[in-house]
Protein backbone atom coordinates (compact mmCIF):
# COMPACT_ATOMS: atom_id res chain seq x y z
CA UNK A 1 0.00 0.00 0.00
CA UNK A 2 1.61 3.35 -0.90
CA UNK A 3 0.77 6.58 0.78
CA UNK A 4 0.44 9.70 -1.37
CA UNK A 5 2.95 10.69 0.56
CA UNK A 6 6.40 11.11 1.73
CA UNK A 7 7.44 8.81 4.80
CA UNK A 8 8.47 12.23 6.62
CA UNK A 9 4.84 13.08 5.92
CA UNK A 10 3.07 10.06 6.90
CA UNK A 11 4.81 9.54 9.50
CA UNK A 12 3.69 13.45 10.75
CA UNK A 13 0.26 12.79 9.62
CA UNK A 14 -0.05 9.50 11.56
CA UNK A 15 2.06 11.45 14.77
CA UNK A 16 -1.05 13.90 14.44
CA UNK A 17 -3.33 11.13 14.75
CA UNK A 18 -1.95 9.45 17.51
CA UNK A 19 -2.11 12.36 19.41
CA UNK A 20 -5.39 13.57 18.90
CA UNK A 21 -6.62 9.57 19.61
CA UNK A 22 -8.97 10.25 23.19
CA UNK A 23 -8.93 6.49 23.69
CA UNK A 24 -4.89 6.52 24.51
CA UNK A 25 -4.72 7.43 27.89
CA UNK A 26 -2.90 10.82 28.47
CA UNK A 27 0.99 10.90 28.70
CA UNK A 28 2.99 9.97 26.32
CA UNK A 29 0.96 9.74 22.94
CA UNK A 30 3.81 9.77 21.03
CA UNK A 31 5.38 7.47 18.19
CA UNK A 32 9.38 5.77 18.20
CA UNK A 33 10.40 6.14 15.23
CA UNK A 34 13.74 5.28 13.91
CA UNK A 35 15.01 5.06 10.25
CA UNK A 36 17.25 3.45 8.38
CA UNK A 37 20.93 5.43 7.28
CA UNK A 38 19.88 5.96 4.13
CA UNK A 39 16.20 6.89 4.93
CA UNK A 40 15.04 4.07 2.72
CA UNK A 41 13.15 2.49 5.56
CA UNK A 42 11.49 3.52 8.72
CA UNK A 43 10.35 1.35 11.85
CA UNK A 44 7.27 2.91 14.08
CA UNK A 45 7.03 1.00 17.11
CA UNK A 46 5.28 0.86 20.48
CA UNK A 47 5.12 -2.33 21.92
CA UNK A 48 6.68 -4.63 24.76
CA UNK A 49 5.62 -7.65 22.66
CA UNK A 50 7.77 -7.94 19.70
CA UNK A 51 11.49 -6.86 21.07
CA UNK A 52 14.43 -6.12 17.99
CA UNK A 53 17.64 -6.57 19.73
CA UNK A 54 20.02 -3.36 20.02
CA UNK A 55 18.22 -1.99 16.77
CA UNK A 56 15.90 0.33 19.35
CA UNK A 57 18.00 0.19 22.17
CA UNK A 58 18.64 4.27 22.95
CA UNK A 59 14.81 4.17 22.29
CA UNK A 60 12.47 3.62 25.78
CA UNK A 61 9.34 4.46 24.56
CA UNK A 62 9.78 1.67 21.91
CA UNK A 63 9.01 -1.05 23.89
CA UNK A 64 6.29 0.41 25.66
CA UNK A 65 2.87 -0.02 24.38
CA UNK A 66 -0.10 2.67 24.72
CA UNK A 67 -2.26 2.71 27.99
CA UNK A 68 -6.02 2.64 27.30
CA UNK A 69 -7.84 5.97 28.77
CA UNK A 70 -10.69 2.82 30.18
CA UNK A 71 -8.13 0.24 30.60
CA UNK A 72 -6.35 -1.93 27.88
CA UNK A 73 -2.83 -1.60 25.82
CA UNK A 74 -2.50 -1.15 22.41
CA UNK A 75 0.85 -2.26 20.64
CA UNK A 76 1.76 -0.92 17.29
CA UNK A 77 4.12 -2.03 14.58
CA UNK A 78 4.80 -0.32 11.25
CA UNK A 79 7.32 -1.06 8.65
CA UNK A 80 7.70 1.41 6.13
CA UNK A 81 9.93 1.72 2.81
CA UNK A 82 10.68 4.76 0.66
CA UNK A 83 9.48 4.03 -3.17
CA UNK A 84 10.99 4.94 -6.28
CA UNK A 85 8.95 7.67 -5.82
CA UNK A 86 10.59 8.96 -3.21
CA UNK A 87 6.59 8.03 -1.51
CA UNK A 88 5.88 5.94 1.58
CA UNK A 89 5.42 2.32 1.03
CA UNK A 90 3.33 0.33 3.87
CA UNK A 91 5.51 -2.75 3.96
CA UNK A 92 4.32 -4.11 7.00
CA UNK A 93 1.62 -3.27 9.91
CA UNK A 94 0.31 -4.96 12.97
CA UNK A 95 -1.96 -3.47 15.60
CA UNK A 96 -2.99 -5.02 18.66
CA UNK A 97 -4.81 -4.22 21.49
CA UNK A 98 -5.02 -6.78 25.03
CA UNK A 99 -6.58 -6.41 28.38
CA UNK A 100 -9.91 -4.73 26.86
CA UNK A 101 -12.31 -4.02 30.23
CA UNK A 102 -15.72 -6.19 30.06
CA UNK A 103 -17.75 -4.58 27.03
CA UNK A 104 -20.89 -5.07 25.46
CA UNK A 105 -18.75 -6.88 22.16
CA UNK A 106 -17.08 -9.50 24.41
CA UNK A 107 -14.02 -8.73 23.05
CA UNK A 108 -10.97 -9.11 25.08
CA UNK A 109 -8.48 -8.57 22.70
CA UNK A 110 -7.89 -7.96 19.16
CA UNK A 111 -5.08 -7.84 16.45
CA UNK A 112 -4.79 -6.76 13.26
CA UNK A 113 -1.67 -8.63 11.14
CA UNK A 114 -0.30 -7.72 7.13
CA UNK A 115 2.85 -9.04 6.58
CA UNK A 116 4.51 -8.65 3.54
CA UNK A 117 4.84 -12.08 1.82
CA UNK A 118 2.16 -14.47 2.15
CA UNK A 119 3.14 -18.27 3.94
CA UNK A 120 2.26 -20.51 0.73
CA UNK A 121 2.07 -23.67 2.93
CA UNK A 122 -1.01 -25.68 3.65
CA UNK A 123 -4.46 -24.27 2.44
CA UNK A 124 -2.99 -21.99 -0.28
CA UNK A 125 -5.38 -22.06 -3.10
CA UNK A 126 -3.75 -20.38 -6.30
CA UNK A 127 -7.00 -19.38 -7.72
CA UNK A 128 -7.87 -17.57 -4.78
CA UNK A 129 -4.17 -16.30 -4.43
CA UNK A 130 -4.40 -16.36 -0.94
CA UNK A 131 -4.55 -18.96 2.02
CA UNK A 132 -7.85 -19.28 3.83
CA UNK A 133 -5.92 -21.44 6.97
CA UNK A 134 -4.16 -18.16 7.14
CA UNK A 135 -4.90 -15.22 5.07
CA UNK A 136 -2.84 -12.32 4.18
CA UNK A 137 -4.06 -9.66 5.59
CA UNK A 138 -6.21 -10.82 8.72
CA UNK A 139 -8.03 -10.09 12.56
CA UNK A 140 -7.73 -12.14 15.45
CA UNK A 141 -10.23 -12.11 17.76
CA UNK A 142 -9.50 -12.51 21.37
CA UNK A 143 -6.48 -13.95 20.20
CA UNK A 144 -4.43 -14.32 23.81
CA UNK A 145 -6.75 -16.61 25.49
CA UNK A 146 -4.74 -19.74 23.91
CA UNK A 147 -3.21 -20.99 20.91
CA UNK A 148 -5.88 -22.21 19.53
CA UNK A 149 -8.15 -18.88 20.34
CA UNK A 150 -4.86 -17.42 17.93
CA UNK A 151 -6.50 -19.73 15.03
CA UNK A 152 -9.62 -16.93 14.09
CA UNK A 153 -8.20 -15.19 11.52
CA UNK A 154 -10.55 -13.08 10.06
CA UNK A 155 -9.32 -11.85 6.14
CA UNK A 156 -9.27 -8.31 5.87
CA UNK A 157 -7.37 -6.83 3.37
CA UNK A 158 -4.51 -4.22 3.40
CA UNK A 159 -5.87 -1.35 5.55
CA UNK A 160 -4.96 1.82 6.26
CA UNK A 161 -3.19 1.85 9.27
CA UNK A 162 -4.32 5.64 10.56
CA UNK A 163 -7.86 4.31 9.54
CA UNK A 164 -7.59 1.38 11.96
CA UNK A 165 -6.26 3.69 14.78
CA UNK A 166 -9.35 5.84 14.25
CA UNK A 167 -11.83 3.09 13.67
CA UNK A 168 -10.53 1.52 16.83
CA UNK A 169 -10.66 4.66 19.08
CA UNK A 170 -14.41 5.42 17.64
CA UNK A 171 -15.00 2.12 19.08
CA UNK A 172 -13.57 2.28 22.26
CA UNK A 173 -14.68 6.11 23.45
CA UNK A 174 -18.13 4.97 22.29
CA UNK A 175 -17.84 1.77 24.51
CA UNK A 176 -16.67 3.11 27.31
CA UNK A 177 -17.62 6.97 27.09
CA UNK A 178 -14.38 8.16 26.98
CA UNK B 1 9.24 16.83 12.67
CA UNK B 2 12.61 15.49 14.40
CA UNK B 3 13.40 11.83 13.06
CA UNK B 4 16.72 10.89 14.95
CA UNK B 5 19.75 12.35 15.67
CA UNK B 6 20.86 13.12 11.57
CA UNK B 7 17.74 15.55 11.49
CA UNK B 8 18.38 17.28 14.88
CA UNK B 9 22.08 17.74 13.89
CA UNK B 10 21.01 19.32 10.50
CA UNK B 11 18.68 21.61 11.98
CA UNK B 12 21.54 22.53 14.96
CA UNK B 13 24.17 23.14 11.91
CA UNK B 14 21.98 25.38 9.69
CA UNK B 15 23.57 28.64 11.10
CA UNK B 16 25.87 29.65 14.12
CA UNK B 17 24.76 30.18 17.46
CA UNK B 18 21.86 27.93 18.14
CA UNK B 19 20.30 27.04 21.15
CA UNK B 20 18.55 23.69 21.39
CA UNK B 21 17.29 22.28 24.76
CA UNK B 22 17.12 18.34 24.74
CA UNK B 23 14.99 16.48 27.87
CA UNK B 24 15.53 13.12 28.74
CA UNK B 25 13.45 11.31 31.02
CA UNK B 26 15.46 7.33 30.74
CA UNK B 27 19.28 8.10 31.30
CA UNK B 28 20.25 5.36 29.04
CA UNK B 29 18.73 6.95 26.33
CA UNK B 30 20.42 10.27 27.51
CA UNK B 31 23.89 8.49 27.32
CA UNK B 32 23.07 7.63 23.84
CA UNK B 33 22.54 10.83 23.07
CA UNK B 34 25.70 11.95 23.80
CA UNK B 35 27.48 9.69 21.52
CA UNK B 36 25.10 9.96 18.62
CA UNK B 37 25.52 13.28 18.97
CA UNK B 38 29.89 13.34 18.30
CA UNK B 39 29.16 10.92 15.60
CA UNK B 40 26.66 13.19 14.20
CA UNK B 41 27.82 16.13 14.03
CA UNK B 42 31.48 14.52 12.65
CA UNK B 43 29.35 13.30 9.62
CA UNK B 44 27.69 16.12 9.00
CA UNK B 45 30.44 18.49 9.07
CA UNK B 46 33.91 17.39 9.69
CA UNK B 47 35.73 20.63 10.37
CA UNK B 48 32.60 21.08 13.44
CA UNK B 49 33.72 19.96 17.57
CA UNK B 50 31.43 18.57 19.80
CA UNK B 51 32.42 19.36 23.00
CA UNK B 52 31.01 18.42 26.11
CA UNK B 53 30.58 19.66 29.62
CA UNK B 54 29.43 17.36 32.91
CA UNK B 55 28.01 19.71 35.92
CA UNK B 56 28.50 15.95 38.10
CA UNK B 57 30.66 16.33 40.61
CA UNK B 58 30.96 19.83 40.08
CA UNK B 59 29.75 23.00 42.32
CA UNK B 60 28.53 26.31 40.90
CA UNK B 61 32.33 28.10 41.44
CA UNK B 62 34.04 25.01 39.60
CA UNK B 63 31.51 24.90 36.91
CA UNK B 64 31.77 28.79 35.92
CA UNK B 65 35.48 27.82 35.42
CA UNK B 66 34.65 25.13 32.87
CA UNK B 67 32.41 27.45 31.61
CA UNK B 68 35.13 29.97 30.99
CA UNK B 69 37.33 27.58 29.69
CA UNK B 70 34.88 26.40 26.88
CA UNK B 71 34.38 30.23 26.42
CA UNK B 72 38.15 31.09 25.88
CA UNK B 73 38.71 28.15 23.53
CA UNK B 74 39.93 29.48 19.94
CA UNK B 75 37.66 26.87 18.96
CA UNK B 76 34.45 28.33 20.23
CA UNK B 77 33.07 28.96 16.52
CA UNK B 78 33.35 25.79 15.87
CA UNK B 79 32.38 23.84 18.21
CA UNK B 80 28.95 22.55 19.86
CA UNK B 81 28.80 22.78 23.09
CA UNK B 82 26.95 20.16 25.32
CA UNK B 83 26.00 21.36 28.60
CA UNK B 84 24.68 17.69 30.55
CA UNK B 85 24.06 16.41 34.55
CA UNK B 86 23.85 20.16 35.71
CA UNK B 87 20.19 19.04 37.51
CA UNK B 88 22.43 18.60 41.27
CA UNK B 89 23.60 22.72 40.44
CA UNK B 90 20.99 23.50 38.85
CA UNK B 91 20.16 27.07 40.82
CA UNK B 92 23.51 28.22 40.78
CA UNK B 93 24.27 26.95 37.08
CA UNK B 94 21.35 28.83 36.28
CA UNK B 95 22.09 31.94 37.37
CA UNK B 96 25.70 31.26 35.41
CA UNK B 97 23.97 30.59 32.25
CA UNK B 98 21.58 33.45 32.41
CA UNK B 99 24.87 35.61 32.77
CA UNK B 100 26.92 34.56 30.29
CA UNK B 101 23.92 34.02 27.96
CA UNK B 102 25.36 36.62 25.30
CA UNK B 103 29.30 35.27 25.28
CA UNK B 104 27.29 31.87 25.19
CA UNK B 105 26.68 32.56 21.44
CA UNK B 106 30.22 32.67 20.27
CA UNK B 107 29.51 28.33 20.03
CA UNK B 108 28.54 26.87 16.69
CA UNK B 109 25.67 25.81 19.17
CA UNK B 110 24.55 25.40 22.43
CA UNK B 111 22.36 22.29 23.37
CA UNK B 112 21.49 21.98 27.06
CA UNK B 113 20.55 18.23 27.80
CA UNK B 114 17.59 17.96 31.13
CA UNK B 115 15.83 15.56 32.96
CA UNK B 116 12.55 15.98 31.63
CA UNK B 117 11.12 16.77 35.51
CA UNK B 118 13.87 19.53 35.87
CA UNK B 119 12.97 21.55 32.97
CA UNK B 120 10.35 23.78 35.42
CA UNK B 121 13.32 24.39 38.10
CA UNK B 122 15.93 25.60 34.90
CA UNK B 123 13.04 28.15 33.97
CA UNK B 124 12.89 29.51 37.19
CA UNK B 125 16.88 29.51 37.48
CA UNK B 126 17.82 31.43 34.21
CA UNK B 127 14.72 32.48 32.46
CA UNK B 128 16.32 35.62 30.37
CA UNK B 129 18.76 31.96 29.12
CA UNK B 130 15.79 29.84 28.21
CA UNK B 131 14.27 32.57 26.02
CA UNK B 132 16.73 32.05 23.51
CA UNK B 133 15.86 28.32 23.50
CA UNK B 134 11.93 29.04 21.53
CA UNK B 135 9.48 26.74 22.15
CA UNK B 136 10.40 23.45 20.73
CA UNK B 137 11.98 21.15 23.53
CA UNK B 138 13.35 17.68 21.56
CA UNK B 139 13.42 14.34 23.60
CA UNK B 140 16.40 12.47 23.97
CA UNK B 141 14.33 9.66 23.39
CA UNK B 142 13.16 10.52 20.04
CA UNK B 143 16.86 11.31 18.94
CA UNK B 144 17.91 7.96 17.96
CA UNK B 145 20.92 7.34 15.31
CA UNK B 146 19.58 5.69 12.79
CA UNK B 147 19.98 2.15 11.93
CA UNK B 148 22.60 0.14 9.47
CA UNK B 149 22.37 -3.26 7.60
CA UNK B 150 24.96 -4.63 10.23
CA UNK B 151 22.60 -3.25 12.85
CA UNK B 152 19.59 -5.49 11.16
CA UNK B 153 22.43 -8.52 10.79
CA UNK B 154 23.00 -8.72 14.68
CA UNK B 155 19.15 -8.31 15.45
CA UNK B 156 18.98 -11.48 13.48
CA UNK B 157 21.65 -13.14 14.77
CA UNK B 158 19.90 -12.44 18.52
CA UNK B 159 17.53 -14.47 17.54
CA UNK B 160 19.24 -17.24 16.50
CA UNK B 161 21.55 -17.21 19.30
CA UNK B 162 18.02 -17.08 21.74
CA UNK B 163 16.13 -19.82 19.22
CA UNK B 164 18.92 -21.97 18.67
CA UNK B 165 17.74 -21.93 15.05
CA UNK B 166 19.06 -20.33 11.98
CA UNK B 167 17.47 -17.89 10.13
CA UNK B 168 17.20 -20.44 6.90
CA UNK B 169 15.40 -23.23 9.17
CA UNK B 170 12.94 -20.31 10.76
CA UNK B 171 11.98 -19.05 7.19
CA UNK B 172 10.92 -22.59 5.75
CA UNK B 173 9.35 -22.98 8.85
CA UNK B 174 7.41 -19.68 8.48
CA UNK B 175 6.65 -19.89 4.79
CA UNK B 176 5.13 -23.09 4.93
CA UNK B 177 2.71 -21.46 7.52
CA UNK B 178 2.76 -24.74 10.21
CA UNK B 179 3.68 -21.94 12.76
CA UNK B 180 6.97 -21.82 14.08
CA UNK B 181 6.07 -21.94 17.99
CA UNK B 182 7.87 -18.91 18.58
CA UNK B 183 6.56 -16.18 20.22
CA UNK B 184 8.45 -13.16 18.58
CA UNK B 185 8.67 -14.78 15.03
CA UNK B 186 7.02 -11.68 13.91
CA UNK B 187 9.66 -10.10 14.50
CA UNK B 188 12.11 -12.24 13.24
CA UNK B 189 10.34 -12.13 9.85
CA UNK B 190 10.29 -8.76 10.00
CA UNK B 191 14.04 -8.22 10.48
CA UNK B 192 14.68 -10.67 7.58
CA UNK B 193 12.53 -8.50 5.30
CA UNK B 194 14.39 -5.52 6.40
CA UNK B 195 17.82 -6.87 6.05
CA UNK B 196 16.52 -8.04 2.45
CA UNK B 197 14.79 -5.31 1.49
CA UNK B 198 18.10 -3.01 2.58
CA UNK B 199 20.57 -5.51 0.87
CA UNK B 200 18.79 -5.84 -2.36
CA UNK B 201 18.48 -1.54 -2.28
CA UNK B 202 22.21 -1.71 -1.77
CA UNK B 203 22.95 -3.46 -4.99
CA UNK B 204 20.56 -1.51 -7.39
Amino acid sequence: MTAELTPKNYLQLLGACVLGLRSLAPGRRTLQIVRSQKSESWLVKRSDTYDAPGLLAGCPAAHAPFELAKGGRLDLFLRLRTNDKGLAEIATYRLAVRQIPPNINNIVSLRLDKKEGQPRGDGWDPKLGDNPQHPWAHLHLNFDKSDRANELRIPTGEVEPIVLLMSFDHWYCNTFDV
Amino acid sequence: MIYGIDDFVDLLLVRKGIFALVSWEHRPAMLALLTNLKRSVRRTERTIRTSLLSGENLVAEQFVVALHGQLKSQHASATVLVLYDLETLLDGAGRILNGLREQLRCFRAVILVLRENRRGDLFAACPDFMDWFGPIIYYAEALSRPFTPSDVRRAIRSFEAKHGMSSKDFSRKWESGQGTGIDDGWMWNELLALYGDMKARAQT
